[in-house]
């Protein structure tokens, strides 16, 4: 089930008044069981795969804890490590490296001329990848890591753990939320609050508002363009790649907020994945305000462990630990080249700036405040566009061939398509980029959250009549839903 | 709660209203438009009485002129072709229309292979354009509401039914004739050339299998109008560097009954030569007008006047 659909809408009013009837103490298995119904409508093929991965981790964790020699801690550890990465790579890399070793036989059989295999077939599973896998694998690896640390309480209830990994505005697309925040509010006692209800509803209707009538708007300009990059010239190529920036971040950010805002309704509080990116003068800031809750995980377990692993190697662990954080990133995303070259970009141009840190911040002393922040936040925008070029293509060939397209065939005409479609982009694209720039710089003037009721009631009043007015109701899913 | 849900009445009251408002501003755009996609679609739905009714495509919309066949064949037409729009458009069109009126014949210019294309993708395109006559016009719901379940609700909405029209409401009050002059009956010519290129001739003589539903719904439309005595003559419009001999469409069509196939081997005359195109799919208004010539000549010769005598 998707949040931009109507069974949602339908299904959602229908949990929380059941939620606010019952007592306190069954509210969690109402939890539960609403979000295994959300998770079998549209996967129920595969509701296998997150049981295992909660029977797994729960158990595995108890005898982490209960077990006080390390040589066996570790083992359970691996034990637990070993079942969550290998349903995910089974079920969403096994294809890729069949295929690259398949590759790897051809070249050699090319270079040699000699038959190795006689017919080039690589051979393709036909496999249903489990609806938010990489989620709810993130989410148990770092519950595991934790509990190993010894820095969280193993949770002896069955009941709460599968709720913390199934919990349905998170299930699908995150934010990747860590035990120790959301599993304490499981025994809180949520009564209604009018505030905080409001407070959600209003962030549900912000992200459908950025989803249907921003982001779906904008994927009917480049999805007419990207996917068809052969007839388009590189100055169209290159606005389709600035709409797609837009479009991924009010996609995803409007996923974000109607999963955050689901939450709240139900008394919960979920972290925060966005904080407004393009206000980030450097990639490395970009990365601390953009899928917050993925950055911090691979920064906790990934980046961090390899700096402090690879210490003595100076400055040079530092940008050995970005290198392979980001292109485990990259790969998280997907099994494709074109998404390790996004990941590949991101490492080097981090790299580039940690060791250019010092001549950089001699340079900008140079330079006003804020000609330095509009600069700053151009060449973040435009590094994070370049980049999302690999993401977007279907593959590492295709984003090369767009790119070399953008620097090659730059003239004065484009293709606009149906000049309404653009026109209504270029409005939401406006609406956004006002939203963006009060709620950083004027936040008294947020419309959303004014002092004035009125205001507040037209601003929602507003958002409703322009969705209606405006969305595309046939967008279909959201872009990280495929992750 | 109760709050709660007091406020939430308030808002879906306030909504009622606004909706209201400019959904009657919005039908009353419509009702004065100058022309326009919008004018013509509700002409014809509403006040078409013309003999000759042409549907189709974009290539049904930008190749057959109207005024051209009124003159030859002495009796009225008008075009209510729309691009982008296949079977559930025309199927609602259609019964707009005949529910009020019979014309004497239909022309339908389609593509040779048609039948064996599916269409998934075709409804919504048709919903987007006829939806703001959704509530006035009982008979073009059952096409829109395959759209979606809810549908047939979310078209209480004013707002929902005018959904991304604006711009193509408006325009026809700053620039006139952009979709077609008055004068021209529904015809919308199009300009230009295409640039010389050496692309090698398609020949299009396939068996592809029927696609079921666009077989069930091309029935459901010939039969809407031969049903009521107005034959269906089938045109199939010419397409750069194309060449057709046949295929599983065409051999459907010849076992119709009351469908008149036209006769596409002059399209070689039109298909082999870029001048005439715009683009690889359409005529342009020069080539449209011969295109239309040949084509009322070959109708004349296939004896139309016994025709519709005929099924009168």
């Amino acid at each position: 089930m998707i949040f931009n659909s109507i069974n949602y809408f339908l299904f959602l009013p229908i949990v929380f008044l059941l939620y606010y009837l019952i007592p306190n103490r069954f509210r969690w298995i109402l939890l539960l069981v609403s979000s295994t119904v959300f998770y079998s409508i549209g996967g129920v093929e595969t509701i296998a795969v997150p049981i295992i991965i909660i029977i797994s981790t729960f158990v595995s964790a108890i005898l982490i804890e209960r077990n006080s020699d390390p040589g066996i801690k570790k083992r359970y550890f691996w034990l637990g490590l070993i079942i969550n990465l290998g349903l995910l790579v089974f079920f969403k890399y096994i294809n890729f490296f069949i295929a690259t070793v398949f590759d790897g036989f051809e070249i050699v059989k090319k270079m040699s001329h000699e038959g190795l295999v006689n017919t080039y077939q690589p051979i393709e599973l036909q496999l249903i990848v489990p609806l938010g896998i990489s989620y709810i694998t993130f989410q148990a690896i770092g519950y595991l890591i934790e509990i190993k640390r010894g820095s969280h309480i193993a949770e002896k209830n069955f009941g709460y753990f599968a709720t913390y990994l199934m919990f349905f505005p998170k299930l699908l697309s995150g934010p990747i939320e860590r035990a120790h925040n959301f599993l304490p509010q499981l025994q809180l006692e949520h009564k209604f609050d009018y505030d905080q209800v409001v407070q959600g509803l209003k962030r549900i209707l912000w992200g459908l508002f950025l989803k249907v009538a921003i982001a779906n708007r904008l994927a009917l300009y480049t999805s007419a363009v990207l996917d068809n990059s052969e007839h388009h010239t590189g100055t169209t190529l290159l606005i389709a790649s600035l709409f797609y920036t837009l479009q991924m971040f009010t996609d995803f950010s409007g996923y974000t907020d109607m999963a955050i805002g689901s939450a709240q309704v139900f008394g919960y509080k979920l972290t925060e994945n966005f904080n407004a990116p393009f206000s980030a003068k450097s990639i490395a800031d970009f990365w601390r305000k953009w899928h917050i809750t993925l950055s911090s995980w691979v920064n906790d377990y990934i980046y961090t462990p390899i700096v402090i692993n690879k210490r003595d190697w100076g400055k040079s662990a530092v940008v050995y630990a970005g290198m392979v954080t980001f292109l485990i990133l990259g790969f998280w995303h997907g099994a494709s080249w074109n998404y390790i070259i996004f990941g590949f970009l991101q490492g080097v141009i981090l790299a580039i700036e940690f060791l250019t840190r010092k001549s950089r911040k001699k340079m900008r002393k140079h330079i006003p405040n804020w000609l330095n922040s509009i600069i700053g936040m151009c060449y973040t925008f435009l590094f994070f566009t370049f980049s999302l070029i690999f993401f977007r293509a279907y593959t590492a060939s295709d984003g090369i061939y767009i790119v070399s397209k953008i620097f090659t065939d730059l003239g004065a005409t484009f293709y606009m398509g149906d000049i309404g479609i653009f026109s209504y982009s270029l409005i939401g694209i406006l609406i956004v980029a006002i939203q963006g720039i009060v709620s950083v710089y004027y936040p008294k003037f947020k419309l959303l959250n004014n002092d004035s009721r009125y205001i507040r009631f037209l601003t929602i009043l507003f958002l409703v009549v322009y969705i209606i007015s405006f969305g595309v109701f046939d967008g279909g899913q959201f872009i990280y839903f495929q992750f | 709660m109760f709050k709660l849900f007091y406020k939430l009445v308030i808002l879906f009251l306030a909504f009622i209203l606004v909706d209201f408002l400019l959904g009657f501003t919005l039908d009353s755009i419509i009702d004065k438009s100058p022309d326009g996609r919008y004018f013509k679609a509700q002409y014809s739905l509403e006040s078409s009485k013309e003999d000759i009714m042409i549907f189709g495509a974009s290539r049904a919309e930008c190749h057959i002129a109207p005024s051209i066949i009124e003159q030859s064949l002495k009796m009225t037409c008008w075009n209510a072709g729309r691009g982008n729009q296949t079977l559930p458009f025309w199927i609602s069109m259609a019964e707009g229309i005949l529910k009020r009126h019979t014309p004497k014949l239909a022309i339908l210019d389609i593509e040779a292979d048609y039948l064996s294309s599916g269409l998934s993708g075709s409804y919504e395109p048709s919903a987007g354009m006829l939806r703001p006559f959704y509530r006035e016009h009982k008979e073009i719901r059952p096409m829109i509401n395959k759209v979606s379940v809810f549908e047939q609700y979310f078209n209480y909405s004013k707002l929902y039914a005018y959904n991304s029209s604006y711009y193509y409401l408006l325009r026809p009050y700053l620039i006139k004739g952009l979709d077609g002059k008055l004068e021209d009956k529904g015809w919308k010519p199009v300009t230009g050339q295409m640039q010389p290129d050496n692309s090698t001739q398609t020949i299009i003589d396939t068996k592809r299998v029927l696609n079921k539903e666009t077989v069930k719904l091309f029935n459901e439309l010939i039969s809407n109008f031969t049903k009521k005595g107005c034959p269906v003559f089938i045109v199939i419009s010419p397409r750069y560097n194309e060449i057709i001999k046949n295929t599983s469409t065409l051999d459907y069509i010849r076992n119709m009954k009351n469908v008149y196939l036209v006769n596409f081997d002059d399209n070689i005359i039109f298909s082999k030569d870029y001048r005439n195109f715009r683009d690889e799919s359409h005529l342009n208004k020069e080539a449209a007008i011969k295109f239309t010539n040949v084509l009322v000549e070959k109708m004349i010769r296939m004896n139309i006047d016994s025709i519709v005598e005929q099924n009168k």
